[in-house]
């Protein structure tokens, strides 16, 4: 009898053992996906931002998560890390199906963003930033140790007691890396994590990034418009559009023309959007038969003569020449701080020459007064459009038309009529996609919002466009669509200046080409004399 | 994001909801807003309510009387309005400095100041009396601009913080106008029916106070009428004027205003100005109004409220209208709850929650934008989502 009991115990536990070892399998066959998701639906609205997207990051490797603005990407992401709640489908962290309701919780489960507007406060310290938001008490000392120990490890050089505001945007980049790194994430998301940083430090980061994934079996998503970039540094690549996920690649089987059609859904001549994706090799970097040199310009519109100042921020300008003629499109480059941002925040009124002068057609125009280059007929497409761009708790219609009130008006109303009519054309002609007029600017997409001030820039008929990184941050279509606005702009006689730090733009578009190096001309080419050698040596400070 | 406006039939109803739409609800976010309000009202009622059973009152007692004083009793609705013409004042000024990006919060002292350039104006200037009242109502705009003039200058010329110089000031007028009406040589009032000599002024003479009219049985006088023609047309001109798009401009990124001509030193000091002018003119509408008489304590909170009945309509100037309405119930009811027994110091604690609770819906409105519920519903105001 006893035996009887025995055995039949020891069945049943033979059987227990089977099932807990069956699902320990499973378990783990699935949780080769750090993260998954499965048919995730999002919808706002009449818009369908995630039309049931399937999505997986294997351990131990970088997805790219490819797509233009509006596609979804950043939803499907904000979904990741709980700041939207999906409609339907389900989200799995490391093979157990969760419910993420916060960031917060994220983090928890191991899933941690790197944000593409830094989300650090100038005023802080660094080992003071990477602890904010803890709940748990902290010793500093352990904390900076900590940092220190991390930054070694990952080759993050940054000094934990520094102030967040003395430092580039590389570094501010590299703590908000150890502040999701000190996590502990499984999963790392960096949103376009490469709009601010150079070209080296670009490759620094992803090689941080590479390290961080492979060795430790992390993984990551890396979210972008630049081809290279993907390319270079993921082992497979998602593309989105319109909210679906259209193709699913490794990498070693992607080539750019292919990516570049998937995520634009029609062939687009990978020429003229070149910069976009970051794929001309400056060095091949071979002319236009179209565009041969134009000679004679008609007449000088611009002049910046040995133009000297510093602000207050340490920028300086010392002795700078240009000169621009109608139709004519002045490239200005240079490594990042080298003067170009003082250069147009000083033909935007916002500095004042303590030296020197600029005219335009002739007429002294002086500096640092409100509105005089405006009015004397200087357009702007600033780097930062939420700094001198535009005035975000403005409506849409406001926005457009805050550079001609006065001819809106009568007797210092604004025409309603006109106001609407005028504003409904430029929101028809730049395609600008807002539910009306009066909706808050800052409710509208960054492409939308950059094609606004472009709008109201260009509507003004000015003599000179100043547009400084155009194409920054934005998708294949919309720098499509700002190289054609500034070639249009000088074709129809604007002198344009492109102030950019992408060589290939710059090439690409100009006639004539500057590289400032420490406030002044290190080197002048004409389109003629084009030679990446010798700008990458200006660049550098060689002359 | 999401756009909640009412499917309409015919185009004469649209066109009234177009109007309503704009004026009150363009969003989704105003009823909401109005939503909090009547329920943070309520809440504000229940715990003064509470307040008084615990001290052995009668709350529905409290709550009648409250009404009454400040509606149902003959001529208090006209009290309660002719109240609310120095706070809307007050509020409307508040409403342009602020939209300017600059923080007056000064207006206490400058009432107090527009109304003593007002009593001087009307006791010792001699002349016809429409003069003399035009003249002490321009007079009052002119004191209150000059007030919040000096931290203008001080802006302008040293960068000195707005909030705070204008803050300071507000502890100076008082002082100025108690030494005004406690100088025999100035203001003070020596005729015989002032025996004790207390600190005040002469009474305005009659025929140079504000012309008085009785409508439906409440007795107003004209500033109700100025109060509301200045409050629309402000709110007008900053809504649809060139310079009201410049002021706004300034206030919301004042460098791209200093790229498009906009300057601190024209529009920024020009709004400042104005919100000390209509503060100043709330002191001479006490006055030449409803007082009569200058004392040390003329602005008597109605600088105060007015801030606070501008920051509940949420900057809006229609909505002002309602939230100053509000505020001077507050003040007569509150007065008329104090006559019927109840103590001054439960009066007082009543009208402070009720204070908080017209406050709460601008606050929770931001707090329930941010989190994150209010991001997937009104989405994101700072940052456009790619």
């Amino acid at each position: 009898m006893e035996n009887r009991y025995t055995f039949e115990l020891c069945w049943w536990a033979a059987i227990a053992a089977h099932q807990l070892i069956k699902v320990k399998v499973l378990n783990m066959k699935s949780s080769s996906d750090v993260l998954s998701l499965s048919s995730i639906t999002k919808r706002f609205g009449d818009i369908l931002a995630c039309d049931h997207v399937d999505f997986n990051v294997p351990e131990g490797s970088i997805v790219g998560l490819l797509g233009q603005n509006g596609a979804g990407k950043s939803t499907l992401m904000n979904i990741v890390i709980g700041l939207y709640q999906p409609d339907a489908g389900s989200v799995s962290v490391q093979g157990n199906q969760v419910k993420i309701r916060s960031p917060k919780h994220a983090a928890e489960l191991g899933v941690s963003m790197v944000h593409q507007h830094f989300s650090v406060i100038e005023a802080l310290s660094v080992w003071e930033s990477v602890c904010l938001g803890d709940k748990s008490s902290y010793d500093p000392d352990s904390v900076k140790d900590q940092i220190f120990s991390l930054a070694e490890k990952y080759g993050l050089g940054v000094d934990p007691n520094s102030r967040i505001s003395e430092l580039t945007p590389g570094q501010r980049q590299r703590v908000e890396i150890l502040k999701c790194l000190r996590r502990d994430p499984k999963v790392l998301i960096l949103d376009e994590p490469t709009s601010v940083l150079t070209d080296e430090e670009s490759v620094k980061l992803f090689d941080v990034v590479q390290r961080v994934v492979e060795d430790e079996g992390r993984a990551a998503v890396l979210i972008s418009h630049k081809l290279d970039e993907i390319l270079y540094a993921t082992q497979q690549i998602v593309i989105m559009r319109d909210g679906q996920v259209i193709e699913k690649i490794p990498t070693e089987n992607a080539e750019a023309s292919f990516l570049a059609e998937a995520m634009v859904g029609r062939k687009v001549s990978l020429r003229s959007s070149a910069s976009a994706f970051g794929i001309t090799e400056t060095d091949d970097y071979q002319l236009d038969e179209k565009s041969v040199e134009k000679d004679n310009f008609a007449s000088l519109v611009l002049k910046v003569e040995n133009s000297t100042c510093l602000d207050d921020r340490g920028r300086r300008l010392e002795g700078f020449n240009l000169e621009a003629s109608a139709g004519e499109i002045v490239g200005v480059t240079g490594a990042e701080g080298n003067g170009q941002a003082l250069l147009a925040d000083l033909l935007s009124s916002l500095v004042s020459l303590s030296e020197g002068s600029i005219s335009v057609d002739g007429k002294i125009v002086k500096t640092g007064v409100p509105g005089a280059m405006s009015e004397a007929g200087i357009a702007v497409i600033p780097e930062d459009r939420h700094h001198s761009g535009c005035a975000l708790e403005l409506t849409v219609a406001e926005n457009l038309i805050l550079n001609r009130a006065k001819q809106l008006s009568n007797w210092g109303i604004i025409r309603k009529e006109n106001r609407d009519s005028f504003v409904n054309d430029l929101i028809k002609k730049y395609d600008v996609k807002a539910s009306s007029s009066e909706q808050i600017f800052g409710n509208l997409s960054g492409g939308n919002q950059q094609k606004c001030v472009v709008a109201r820039e260009l509507s003004a008929n000015p003599k000179i466009l100043v547009a400084v990184q155009p194409t920054r941050g934005l998708d294949v279509g919309a720098i499509e669509f700002m190289v054609a606005q500034i070639k249009s702009a000088s074709d129809n006689g604007v002198a344009v200046i492109l102030i950019s730090t992408e060589i290939s733009e710059v090439l690409e578009l100009s006639d004539r080409l500057i590289v400032m190096y420490k406030g002044r001309n290190q080197l002048e080419l004409s389109r003629k004399d084009f030679e990446v050698g010798a700008i990458g040596a200006a660049m550098a400070g060689e002359s | 994001m999401r756009d909640h406006k009412l499917k309409l039939k015919n185009k004469t109803d649209k066109k009234f909801f177009d109007l309503f739409n704009s004026v009150f609800l363009n969003d989704s976010r105003k009823i909401l807003f109005i939503f909090l309000v009547l329920f943070c009202l309520l809440g504000g009622l229940f715990f003064s309510g509470l307040l008084v059973a615990a001290v052995g009152g009668s709350p529905t007692k409290v709550l009648s009387s409250l009404i009454e004083g400040s509606f149902q009793t003959p001529g208090a609705f006209g009290r309660t309005l002719v109240e609310a013409i120095p706070l809307l004042l007050v509020s409307i000024g508040v409403i342009v400095s602020f939209r300017a990006g600059h923080y007056n919060i000064g207006t206490e002292g400058q009432v107090a100041i527009g109304a003593l350039f007002a009593a001087v104006i009307a006791l010792q200037i001699p002349g016809p009396e429409w003069f003399v009242i035009i003249f002490a109502i321009l007079g009052s705009f002119l004191g209150g601009a000059f007030w919040s003039g000096i931290a203008v200058g001080a802006y302008l010329w040293r960068r000195v913080d707005v909030m705070i110089s204008t803050l300071l000031l507000t502890f100076i007028a008082p002082n100025i106008v108690l030494f005004a009406v406690s100088r025999d040589y100035l203001l003070l009032d020596t005729t015989e029916s002032n025996t004790r000599l207390a600190s005040q002024s002469e009474r305005v003479p009659e025929e140079k106070r504000l012309p008085e009219f009785e409508i439906f049985g409440q007795e107003l006088h004209w500033g109700v009428i100025v109060a509301v023609i200045l409050s629309i047309l402000l709110t007008g001109l900053l809504g649809k004027s060139v310079w009201g798009l410049k002021v706004r401009l300034l206030g919301a990124n004042f460098v791209t205003a200093k790229r498009f001509g906009v300057t601190q030193a024209k529009e920024g000091a020009t709004a400042l100005l104005l919100s000390g002018g209509f503060s100043g003119l709330a002191g001479g509408m006490i006055v030449m109004g409803s007082a009569f008489r200058l004392q040390s304590h003329i602005a008597n909170d109605f600088g105060w409220d007015g801030l606070l009945s501008a920051l509940v309509s949420r900057l809006n100037g229609y909505f002002a209208i309602l939230s100053s309405i509000f505020f001077a119930a507050l003040r007569t009811g509150s007065s008329f709850l104090a006559a019927t027994g109840v103590s001054r110091t439960i009066t007082s604690v009543i009208q402070g929650l009720m204070v908080i609770a017209a406050l709460m819906p601008a606050a929770l409105i931001v707090v329930i934008s941010r989190s994150d519920y209010g991001r997937q519903r009104f989405g994101n105001q700072k940052k456009g989502s790619d």
